[in-house]
C-alpha cells in the first residue's frame, strides 16, 4: 500500500487515535451488553444499536431535519451576536481605563449569573418566539467571550507597547494592529467556551414555549416516554456542538495561521 | 565637518526619573548627523531608560531638541509574531501605497539578505535573522536617528560579528546618526566615531578618536595593538568612574 494513498492515510489516522477508538468501542459494547441483558431496564437505558436505529429512521422520514435546521439557526444566530457584543465590549474594557471603570464592574455582576435562570424574566420580557432563544443565547455567550477579551487585551504586552508607540500614530492604531491580534488567543479560547454554553442555552430555551427545535423534540419524547429517542437527539445536539468547536477551531487556523507561534 | 546646523539630537541638562528614583541626571549629549555614537555602561546603569526618553517611549527632564525622525531598535527581536517577516517590516508605512510597501519590503528584505524568508513567521527565523529583520522594520520608515539597545546582545559570538560588520556597512552606505547602547567595550570600540561612558546616573566623553584607531588598519597587528591599548584605557578609566 502507497503512503500517498487515502486508504492508506486513513488507516494511520485510525492507528494514531487507536486508544480513543478502543476506549469508544469498550463503553459502546458494554452498553449494549448491559441492555440486552437487562442488567440495566432497556426501557430507560435503550442500546446503542436501538439508538443509531432510531438516529436512522429519525433521517430518513426527515421529521428530525427541521428542528435540526431550527436549533442550528437559533445558534449560529445567538452565537454570532454574544460573540461580536463580547469582542467589542471586551476590546473596550481592555484597551481604554475609562470604560473599564465604567463597564467592567456592571459586567462582572450579571457574570455569575446562571443564563439558565434568566430564561423565565427573558420569556416575560421578549416572548417565546426565535428572536427570544437568539437573545438567550446571545446573553450566555457574550460573558465567556468579554472576559477572555477583557483580559487579552488589558494584559499589555511592553515590548509590543513600545514598538507600537514608534511605529503607530494614535492609541486606535495600536488598539487594532497590536493589542487585537495580540489577544487572539484569548478571544478564541473565549469564543470555544461560548460554543458550549450556546448548546446548552438552545437546548433549555427549547424545552419551554417552543414548537420546533432539538430541545422541543426531546421534551416530546420525553413525554411520550421514547428514551431512545431522546437519547439519539441528544447524540445529534453532542455532534452539533463538537462540529460547531471543530468549525471554529479550522476558520480560526485559516484566518490565523500564525496563532500556533503564540 | 561638523558645524552647528549638523546637531541632529541635543539634550542638555537631560535627566530621567522612573516613581521616586532618579535614573538619569545632568546629562548633556549632542548628536551629529551621520555619526555613530556609542554609550557604554554596565548593565542597570539606565543606558535603556536613556534610550527610551529620547525615543519619547517614557517621560523625560530637562531639554531634548530632535530635529528627526527618530527609530529604535531593541535588545529583543520584538517582532510581531501575527506577522509575516515582509509584514513586519511594512509595519511602520502603512500610510504608503501597497506598490511602494512592496518595494520597501524588497530593498530592505536585500539589504538583510532575507529575500527568501518575507513569506516567514519571526517563529521560523533564528535568532539573528529576527533581529535583521527588526533592523529592516525600523530602517524602512527611514529615520534619520537610530537609537540602538544592545541590539546584538542576544546574539552569538560568531552571529554578532557579522550583524556588526553588516552594521558598520549601513551606517557607511545611509550615513544614519546612530546611538548605539552596549556594554561591550570591545563591541563601544569597533562600532564608535564617539564614545561615551553611562556611570553615576550621567554620561561622560571618552576622548579618543576611534577612526584613526581603525585607520591603522582594523585587523593589522598595529590596530590590534592600538585596540588594546585603548581597551585598557578605557576600562581604568571605566574603573575609576566605578570608584
Amino acid at each position: 500500500m502507497n503512503a500517498t494513498q487515502p486508504s492508506f492515510k486513513i488507516l494511520m489516522l485510525l492507528a494514531r487515535n487507536s486508544w480513543t477508538w478502543i476506549s469508544i468501542s469498550f463503553v459502546l459494547v458494554f452498553w449494549e451488553y448491559c441492555s440486552r441483558n437487562n442488567v440495566f431496564p432497556p426501557l430507560l437505558f435503550p442500546a446503542p444499536s436501538r439508538i443509531l436505529q432510531v438516529l436512522i429512521e429519525l433521517f430518513i422520514s426527515g421529521s428530525i431535519l427541521l428542528d435540526i435546521v431550527q436549533s442550528s439557526w437559533r445558534v449560529l444566530c445567538g452565537y454570532t451576536l454574544g460573540s461580536l457584543a463580547g469582542c467589542v465590549i471586551g476590546i473596550i474594557t481592555g484597551n481604554f481605563a475609562w470604560s473599564d471603570k465604567v463597564l467592567s464592574p456592571l459586567m462582572q455582576s450579571l457574570r455569575p449569573l446562571p443564563p439558565v435562570a434568566l430564561i423565565p424574566l427573558f420569556i416575560l420580557w421578549f416572548g417565546i418566539d426565535t428572536s427570544a432563544k437568539i437573545i438567550m443565547i446571545a446573553c450566555a455567550v457574550v460573558f465567556p467571550v468579554w472576559i477572555n477579551t477583557h483580559i487579552g487585551c488589558s494584559r499589555n504586552d511592553t515590548q509590543w507597547e513600545e514598538c507600537g508607540r514608534l511605529l503607530c500614530h494614535s492609541k486606535l492604531e495600536r488598539v487594532f494592529r497590536i493589542n487585537i491580534p495580540a489577544a487572539a488567543p484569548f478571544i478564541l479560547t473565549g469564543m470555544r467556551s461560548g460554543t458550549a454554553l450556546a448548546c446548552v442555552m438552545v437546548f433549555v430555551s427549547e424545552l419551554t414555549g417552543s414548537s420546533n427545535g432539538i430541545g422541543y423534540r426531546i421534551s416530546l419524547a420525553q413525554l411520550s416516554y421514547r428514551t431512545d429517542e431522546m437519547v439519539a437527539i441528544l447524540v445529534i445536539l453532542g455532534i452539533g456542538g463538537a462540529l460547531l468547536d471543530k468549525g471554529l477551531q479550522c476558520i480560526s487556523r485559516f484566518l490565523f495561521p500564525w496563532i500556533k507561534y503564540l | 565637518m561638523i558645524t552647528k546646523t549638523s546637531r541632529i539630537l541635543e539634550a542638555q541638562n537631560f535627566g530621567v526619573r522612573v516613581g521616586t528614583q532618579t535614573v538619569l541626571k545632568s546629562v548633556n549629549l549632542v548628536l551629529h548627523r551621520g555619526m555613530m555614537l556609542v554609550i557604554l555602561g554596565v548593565s542597570g546603569s539606565g543606558k535603556t531608560s536613556l534610550l527610551k526618553s529620547l525615543a519619547g517611549i517614557i517621560p523625560h527632564q530637562g531639554n531634548l531638541t530632535v530635529r528627526a525622525k527618530i527609530g529604535m531598535i531593541f535588545q529583543e527581536s520584538r517582532l510581531f509574531p501575527w506577522l509575516t517577516a515582509g509584514q513586519n517590516i511594512a509595519f511602520g508605512i502603512a500610510e504608503k501605497s501597497k506598490r511602494e510597501q512592496a518595494e520597501i519590503i524588497e530593498i530592505q528584505l536585500k539589504a538583510i539578505g532575507l529575500m527568501h524568508k518575507q513569506q516567514s513567521y519571526p517563529a521560523e527565523l533564528s535568532g539573528g535573522e529576527s533581529q535583521r529583520v527588526s533592523f529592516a522594520r525600523t530602517f524602512a520608515t527611514d529615520p534619520d536617528i537610530v537609537l540602538m539597545d544592545e541590539p546584538f546582545g542576544a546574539l552569538d559570538t560568531q552571529n554578532r560579528e557579522q550583524m556588526q560588520q553588516w552594521l558598520l556597512d549601513v551606517q557607511k552606505a545611509s550615513r544614519k546618526s546612530i546611538i548605539f547602547v552596549t556594554h561591550d567595550t570591545e563591541e563601544a570600540l569597533l562600532l564608535a566615531d564617539r564614545l561615551m561612558i553611562l556611570e553615576a546616573q550621567t554620561l561622560h566623553e571618552i576622548f579618543y578618536d576611534t577612526k584613526a584607531v581603525q585607520a591603522a588598519g582594523r585587523f593589522s597587528s598595529i590596530f590590534n595593538f592600538h585596540r588594546a591599548m585603548l581597551h585598557e584605557k578605557i576600562s581604568s578609566s571605566y574603573r575609576a568612574f566605578q570608584r
